[in-house]
């Protein structure tokens, strides 16, 4: 946990040495011995996997498919399993509907139906019949509701589902209310309980669009899964899919048919199968992908967001070279408990077993060895659950060295003050000398639509730029000393509104460091005091009081702060502000990433750095978007969009 | 009381010429002007000491490489230095489509009377 607000905890969060010396004391010695471990970058390594993964992903081309040329053998007891009951191996189970056992009359308008939960039908004698006595119940539902409800007219339940001890119905609102009055019927031998269910029948699927190919493909598919699945065990094995000949009759290994694609599609079956997390999690915890030919988890990725609380995994006999190879996987799995990677050639390292526990904090058992107890993995969850907390100011990778807290309160009351009460604001910080200067940066296209692009007009004036205003007298000028000239200004100046420091601190970037020399106002340090730099890189949005217009800019501020004299704790030294066009700050770790994307594209299709930065911000900086994009654009790019080769 | 040099512009106007010259060049030879305290911020990554700021600016993934500088803005800070305020545009090899930055230096003063970099803080502005 990193509650905001309290010096301590602010500092232990950042963790970036400074062990305990405040920040605005007098100056002499100490800075150096300091500095020893406040460089980290990255406090438990996140960046460096980060990377690691990233351009794994990226690098991986032409990583064979899960076409293994090896032999499936579904015998093969694998490990997780054994360790579970393997029960009715194979079971059928009535949950993976296939479209065609809805039981559709026409397509029916979400708007007036109700969905209606039955429990019951499990311990009732009905649920040895065919199809689970499904029908059974169904048509003595439409029986016995209308005269329960003293009505005349027949009723209809439009759909159906058997899901585990529930059965799903869908009925129009009126016929809906007249099943309601079923609630503790006797059915064969047992009450049945009527509750209004949740949507499971969601109408939003897109069943009615799909073609008839698609269907028949979709059909096929949740045939297969079916029988993959055992509910005993909570069960999914995915293993060897590259064998299966049911898969490969639905031409899934056509060229041109990507692995990846035909894998996403089970999984979308999957989550419209079990719609939500605890359905996910109640009705699978255990999937096996052995035996698939991976080389890493690209093609499989979307395992972790289909079954994001899976406990056991087993990856066996694939080509997994090291962790890198499961480093897309990295912070996903958040409840891992057991993996298998036998028969790869990851499991030849000594050291993955180390790393992946940092992976997954509840990580317990990897190929067979205890690698924790339950305990230490409870501490480790702990302990990760409290790194994943929102982190206050700074983003975590930026430099920001504020043990006292006395930069964060300051930013706050900057960034809120500027924005609502330039006059109280200087009046807190600012004395007779601190020193405000401004400049515009007017170059460059801004990330907006026309009529949000703000005119210049109220601060060319202003400018201080040193490469323009060339006399002494110009730069006096744009000087403005002491707080009540540069409240003066900044009433002067339109009105800002900054995004919230709290739930927006991603459209900033803000860093802190101590600065030597800042000049003590109490005399007693002749050589000056160690105060604070601090710079903000960052957005505001603006009214422009003569057009009328609202748009945005983006700014960098660079402000020294030092100790104050009188009631004032902390004063202003030095205030610099530029402004230009605005464009987009990406958040910290966006941009690391994004560069190493813009360097991995360039390097696979041999586009220029900037060809590649504009290719990914034409896909929104997605990878595998800016990929297809390439190839559908690439021979309509000029040969300067490519590195000269070295001839 | 704090030492504030009356030539701060001057020096700014000065060492920013000098900086990009020299980064445009032959970015090794900035390791002049560094020393073991100095700490760079290039986007996410900080590194500290000249020698580190070096091969870190070495290791950028750019052969040829241009800075423009838009705008400059400068104030002494109270070490008989200056900090500087620079918005500008890049350019990186072949690149026809500049890239945007902003960078933050603060310019102490050493003991044989020339400046070094204090502190670094460079960024790139994406659109």
């Amino acid at each position: 946990m990193a509650p905001r607000g309290t010096k301590s905890s602010a500092s232990a969060t950042r963790g970036r040495g400074r062990s305990n010396t405040p920040n605005l004391t007098p100056r002499g010695g100490g800075i150096q011995k300091r500095r020893g471990d406040r460089l980290r970058i990255d406090k438990d390594g996140d960046l460096v996997m980060g990377t690691n993964a990233t351009s794994n992903t990226n690098k991986r081309r032409g990583a064979s498919g899960p076409n293994s040329s090896k032999p499936a053998s579904r015998s093969r007891q694998n490990a997780i399993l054994s360790t579970l009951t393997s029960g009715r191996g194979g079971a059928l189970s009535a949950r993976f509907s296939q479209p065609g056992n809805l039981r559709t009359t026409r397509a029916s308008n979400p708007e007036n139906c109700t969905t209606i939960k039955i429990t019951g039908l499990k311990e009732s004698k009905a649920a040895n019949n065919e199809g689970g006595g499904l029908k059974d119940l169904i048509s003595f539902v439409e029986r016995k509701a209308p005269s329960a409800a003293k009505l005349t007219r027949s009723v209809r339940v439009k759909k159906s589902r058997l899901d585990g001890p529930f059965v799903y119905i869908l009925a129009t609102k009126t016929d809906g209310e007249a099943i309601m009055t079923l609630n503790n019927f006797m059915f064969a031998g047992t009450p049945l309980k009527f509750e209004v269910g949740p949507d499971v029948f969601n109408t939003n699927t897109s069943k009615e669009s799909l073609s008839s190919e698609a269907q028949e493909a979709k059909a096929k598919l949740t045939a297969i899964l079916q029988k993959r699945y055992n509910p005993e065990a909570k069960f999914l094995d995915l293993s060897a899919l590259g064998d299966d000949a049911e898969l490969k009759g639905i031409g899934a290994f056509e060229p041109g048919v990507l692995p990846e694609k035909l894998f996403k599609a089970l999984m979308k079956i999957c989550d419209e199968t079990f719609k939500t997390p605890e359905a996910k999690q109640e009705a699978i915890t255990v999937v096996s992908l052995a035996r698939n030919a991976l080389t890493d988890v690209q093609q499989v990725f979307s395992l972790a967001d289909t079954f994001p609380n899976l406990k056991q995994l087993d990856l066996s006999e694939n080509r997994i070279p090291n962790t890198k190879g499961l480093g897309r996987w990295r912070n996903k799995f958040r409840l891992l408990e057991g993996l298998l990677v036998l028969d790869n050639p990851i499991a030849v390292e000594n050291s993955f077993g180390v790393e992946l526990l940092k992976w997954w904090p509840w990580l317990q058992n990897v190929n067979h060895i205890q690698a924790r107890t339950p305990e230490e993995a409870a501490a480790a969850a702990a302990e990760a659950s409290a790194k994943r907390q929102p982190q206050p100011i700074p983003p975590a990778e930026a430099v920001y060295i504020d043990e006292s807290g006395v930069a964060e309160t300051f930013i706050r009351d900057l960034i809120a003050g500027y924005d609502s009460d330039r006059t109280k604001l200087s009046a807190m910080y600012y004395d007779a000398d601190s020193v405000f200067t401004l400049n515009v940066n007017t170059h460059g296209k801004p990330s907006l639509s026309p009529d949000e692009i703000l005119p210049w007009a109220a601060y060319i004036k202003l400018s201080r730029n040193i490469l323009k205003i060339t006399t002494k007298s110009g730069r006096h000028q744009r000087t403005f000393q002491g707080a009540i000239l540069i409240s003066e200004l900044w009433n002067s100046l339109p009105a800002t509104k900054h995004p919230d420091l709290e739930t927006e601190i991603n459209k900033y970037t803000i860093e802190c460091r101590p600065l030597d020399h800042v000049p003590d106002p109490t005399g007693n340090s002749p050589a000056g005091v160690t105060g604070l730099n601090i710079v903000i890189n960052g957005e505001f949005e603006e009214a422009d009081a003569a057009s009328g217009k609202i748009g945005k800019r983006s700014f960098t501020r660079s402000i020294t702060l030092g100790p104050g004299r009188g009631e004032k704790q902390v004063r202003v030294v030095s205030d610099m502000l530029a402004l230009r066009c605005f464009r987009r700050v990406a958040p910290i770790s966006e941009v690391h990433l994004n560069i190493q994307k813009i360097q991995e594209l360039s390097h696979v299709t041999g586009l220029t750095l900037g060809y590649s930065e504009l290719c990914l911000g034409d896909a929104g900086y997605d990878y595998q978007a800016a990929l297809r994009l390439f190839e559908e654009k690439k021979h309509q790019l000029p040969p300067e969009a490519f590195i000269a080769t070295g001839t | 009381m704090a030492n504030i040099n009356p030539q701060y512009e001057t020096i700014a106007k000065q060492f920013v010429d000098f900086y990009y010259q020299t980064f445009d060049a032959d970015r090794a030879k900035l390791i002049d002007l560094y020393r073991p305290e100095s700490m760079l911020t290039f986007e996410s990554s900080s590194v500290q000491g000249a020698q580190a700021i070096v091969e870190k600016l070495s290791s950028l993934p750019f052969q040829k490489v241009a800075h423009k500088v838009g705008t400059l803005d400068s104030q002494p800070n109270p070490t008989g230095g200056a900090i500087i305020l620079v918005t500008g545009q890049l350019l990186v090899d072949e690149e026809q489509n500049p890239m945007n930055y902003t960078q933050t230096f603060q310019l102490f003063p050493d003991d044989k009377g020339s400046f070094f970099i204090y502190n670094d803080v460079f960024k790139l502005v994406y659109g």
